[in-house]
This record gives C-alpha cells, structure tokens and sequence, in this order.
C-alpha cells in the first residue's frame, strides 16, 4: 500500500464519516425548510394579494423536498384498503391527498402568519432511519406543540407523519377514510377529496381578487 | 342550593372555553358498536397480511411499511359512542353557535381590544384557577408540580399585579402543565366511558364530565354573586380564551371528510396525550 492509496482511503473516510454524521441529524435536516418558509412568509414581495398564488408555489417546492407525502397517503389507508385499490386509484388517491393537505396548511400558514415563532425543542431517535422531531409554534404567547415523524429515505430525512397538540395526521385520517370505505367505494373517496380540493382553489381565487 | 347547581351547570358550559380547539383524553378499548354506521372501523387483523402485496408504493421496503402502519395505528384511539345521534345534533348546535355568536363576539371584543389585554385577561384567569391545577397534582403524586403551582402562583399574584402578568414565565423551571381533574380520573386508570357532546361546552366523555364538575368546585368564579355576574364571568373568559383561536375550529372542520367524527377523535387523542404527560 503506497501514500497514495492510503490518503485516498482517508479522505473517503473522513467525508464519509461527515456525510453519515449529516445524515442523523433529523432535526437539522428539518430547520433548513423550516426557516426557508417564514422566510417565504415574510417576504415582502409576496405579500400583495396578487402574489399569494406565487408564494404558495414556493412554498410547495420545498414541502415536496422534505415532506414524504407518497408515505403520507398511504399510511392513512390500512393495509388490507390500499390492496383492493387499483394502481390507478393508488395513484389519483396519493395525488388528490397530497394537493388537499398541501393546500389546508398552505393556506393556513398564509393567512395566518404573524410572526409566529418556531422553537425547534429535541429529537429523539427510534432507530437508525427514524426519529421524531419536537418543535413548538408560539403566536400571540399560545403555544402549539408539533411533532414529526421522520424516517431516512434514500438518504435524505423526510418527514412522514406530524402531529399536532397529540393528535396523528395519519392516526385521523386512517380512522375517517376508514369509516368513509365502509359504506362508499374507494371512487367516491377519490371524488369527495377532489370536490375538497376544487373548493380550496375556488376560495383561493375569491381570496385573490 | 338550587342556586349554586344552576351556576355550576351554566359555569361547566362556559369556563370549558377552547371546547373547540382543544381536544384531550385518555384511552379507552375501542368497545366496538354494533351499528356499522359509526362504529370503529372494522379491526381486520393488521398482521395478517393480505395475499396482494405485490402493487405497494415503489420504495417502500416491508419493514418501512410495518414502521408506517404502525405509526397511523398508533395515532388512532378510539371511544364508544352511544349516544351519537344526540351527539351529532349537539355538535351541529355548537358549530352554529361558533359561527353565529361566538366568532363574530370575538371578532369585535379582538378589534376593541389589544393583544397585550387580552394576554392579561387570559393570565389572570390562569392563575385564579391555580387550586384546580395544585389539586390535581397532588392527587396524581406530582409533588413537585404542585411545589412549581404554589411558587408560580406566589410570584404571580404579587409581581404580577394579582396574575395579570407572567413574571414566573421568564423561569423555564416554572414550567408547569394542564392538570384537571378529567386527567387525574385517567391517570387512575378510568377510561372515557363514553363519548358526549355539551351544548357550548363541546366534545367531552362520561369521565371528563365527572371530571369538569369536580374541578367547578376548586374554581374561585364559581363561588361569585350573584349568578348572573359569575355567568357574564364565564362568557367574557371564553371570549377571550376564543380570541387566540379564531380559525384554528374553522381549519380543522375544514380538513376533514367528516367533521364530526374528526373532532371526536382529535378530542381523544388530545386527551390521551395529557393523561400521559
């Protein structure tokens, strides 16, 4: 083994050890977008009502990056469900799901906005590849706690479940769609998020204007 | 003593203030109903894996999808609710109710009133019903919440002018939690009973019911009189609880397919997690 090989093996090593160490960090992971939205938000150019539409394209860039939302809709369908789902229905379910809690946080957050703080709390690792990150939002000195669950896909932290004052976005849309597939088809699952979703835009349009 | 009912009764409806926002509960095995219409949903056994797994979300390994079944079953706590149909008329009530006098009240009390009032106001009565959280905590053997409660409470209602202030939240050691009796009952082990809806009073069950009326009794506004000024109490409170929430109901109703089974659910959930803390 000559100098050469062994600086070689060194230097992967080091920047493996670096890019492992980035990885099991969920929480840092986390504060990158966190920090890239109210920044969003409190951009002055995206505060006239004609921009809006804008900032909620910006916005949904990075939740696309951090947020695991295949794995989202998916675990709100119990496992024996998604299995009588056709491929297609797997699909236009996953993207309906996905633009509907897109748009109610969007438009929540949009509203909403004034000021509020978040203060990142701790994390705690599950294993290797899943961990939950605690944070809390603070407005007008009301504190909401939000938790989320994180997992390691591909090597980047996504976010795949989020909990509000305790209560499991999954954990309640499992229990709802569940009671709804007792008495209707999937379609009508399908149809009654699409109908949701064309309410948002239509409101989003009246709130434009 | 007809009197001191009737202000317990009006008082339970009132002093519950973030009925709507705020969910809470402990967890109670899903005692199933026999009419399918509401029932929990059918409990197939998450174990027993259905023969088609093959069309599963490309990426995800079996062990990620056990990890997110687990996750959403974890995140689902269920009560019995027998009485749903009086349910669902009470919680029709007071969604009109919210959207016809609650929220526009609060609308105009929040355009007369600064945040910085409102603040006040809301510390104020967070500190008067001090008893309520001390008591609680010594039943539930939480001596040293209760030991932060006094201190809280001292500092308070002298530094901060009879509680209008919050000097003690400058010092995270005096962090303290919700604590009533609802959560004592759980934290014994009674689970929810069942689930109820109050007129104005929102989402509660059997046992959180119990609860709020025990805790009427370590409440100073409900030894006021005459009832009516205890009543007019209890209404400007829940005005100014609503004011920092204004939209958080609305959001939530908005989110769901079935509102009424969502706040259900959200309610127990919410619970759950305080018994637990």
């Amino acid at each position: 083994m000559n100098i050469k090989t062994i600086s070689w093996a060194l230097i992967l090593i080091v920047f493996g050890t670096i890019r492992l160490a980035h990885a099991a960090q969920p929480m840092d992971v986390l504060k990158g977008p966190v920090d890239q939205i109210v920044k969003i938000l409190k951009d002055p150019r995206y505060h006239a009502a004609s921009k809006k539409a804008l900032q909620r394209e910006k916005m949904w860039g990075i939740a696309r990056q951090i947020f695991d939302f295949k794995a989202i809709a998916r675990g709100t369908i119990s496992r024996y469900r998604w299995s009588e789902f056709t491929p297609k229905q797997q699909e236009e379910f996953t993207n309906v799901f996905t633009e509907f809690i897109g748009n109610l946080y969007f438009k929540k957050i949009q509203s909403a906005y004034h000021n509020e703080k978040v203060v990142f709390l701790k994390q705690e690792m599950f294993t290797k590849s899943k961990a939950r990150v605690m944070t809390k939002i603070i407005r007008d000195s009301v504190e909401t706690p939000v938790d989320y669950s994180m997992w390691l896909q591909d090597g980047h932290w996504k976010i795949f479940n989020v909990y509000v004052e305790g209560v499991s976005l999954l954990g309640n849309y499992r229990d709802q769609f569940e009671r709804f597939l007792a008495n209707s088809s999937i379609d009508d699952l399908v149809s009654v998020l699409k109908k949701k979703v064309e309410q948002q835009k239509k409101e989003k349009g009246v709130e434009e204007q | 003593m007809r009197y001191a009912l009737i202000v317990l009764i009006v008082l339970a409806v009132f002093m519950t203030g973030c009925a709507h926002n705020s969910a809470r509960t402990p967890s109670v095995e899903p005692l199933t109903l026999s009419s399918p219409r509401h029932s929990d949903p059918p409990s197939m056994p998450e174990g027993q894996k259905p023969p088609e797994e093959k069309n599963k979300t490309p990426g995800l390994s079996n062990e990620e999808l056990d990890t997110l079944y687990a996750e959403a079953k974890a995140g689902t706590v269920h009560v019995a609710d027998p009485i749903e149909p009086f349910n669902r008329v009470m919680y029709h009530f007071n969604d009109k109710f919210y959207f016809w006098v609650l929220k526009p009240v609060t609308k105009g009390y929040k355009y007369v009133a600064p945040a910085g009032l409102r603040i006040a106001v809301r510390n104020f009565f967070d500190n008067l019903i001090m008893p309520v959280r001390l008591v609680n905590c010594v039943l539930q053997g939480k001596f040293h919440s209760a030991g932060t409660e006094v201190a809280r409470f001292v500092i308070n209602t002298t530094a901060g002018m009879l509680g209008f202030a919050d000097p003690a939240d400058n010092y995270p050691q005096l962090k303290t939690k919700d604590e009533d009796l609802g959560q004592t009952l759980g934290a014994y082990g009674i689970g929810n009973g069942f689930y109820i809806v109050w007129p104005l009073v929102g989402p509660s069950t059997l046992r959180d019911t119990v609860g709020l009326t025990g805790d009427l009794f370590l409440n100073p506004v409900a030894y006021v009189r005459p009832v009516g000024a205890a009543i007019g109490i209890a209404a400007y409170q829940r005005v100014n609880t609503t004011s920092f929430h204004i939209g958080d109901y609305e959001s939530l109703k908005e989110s769901a397919i079935d509102p009424y089974s969502a706040f259900r659910d959200a309610y127990i959930q919410n619970r759950a997690k305080k018994v637990r803390e």
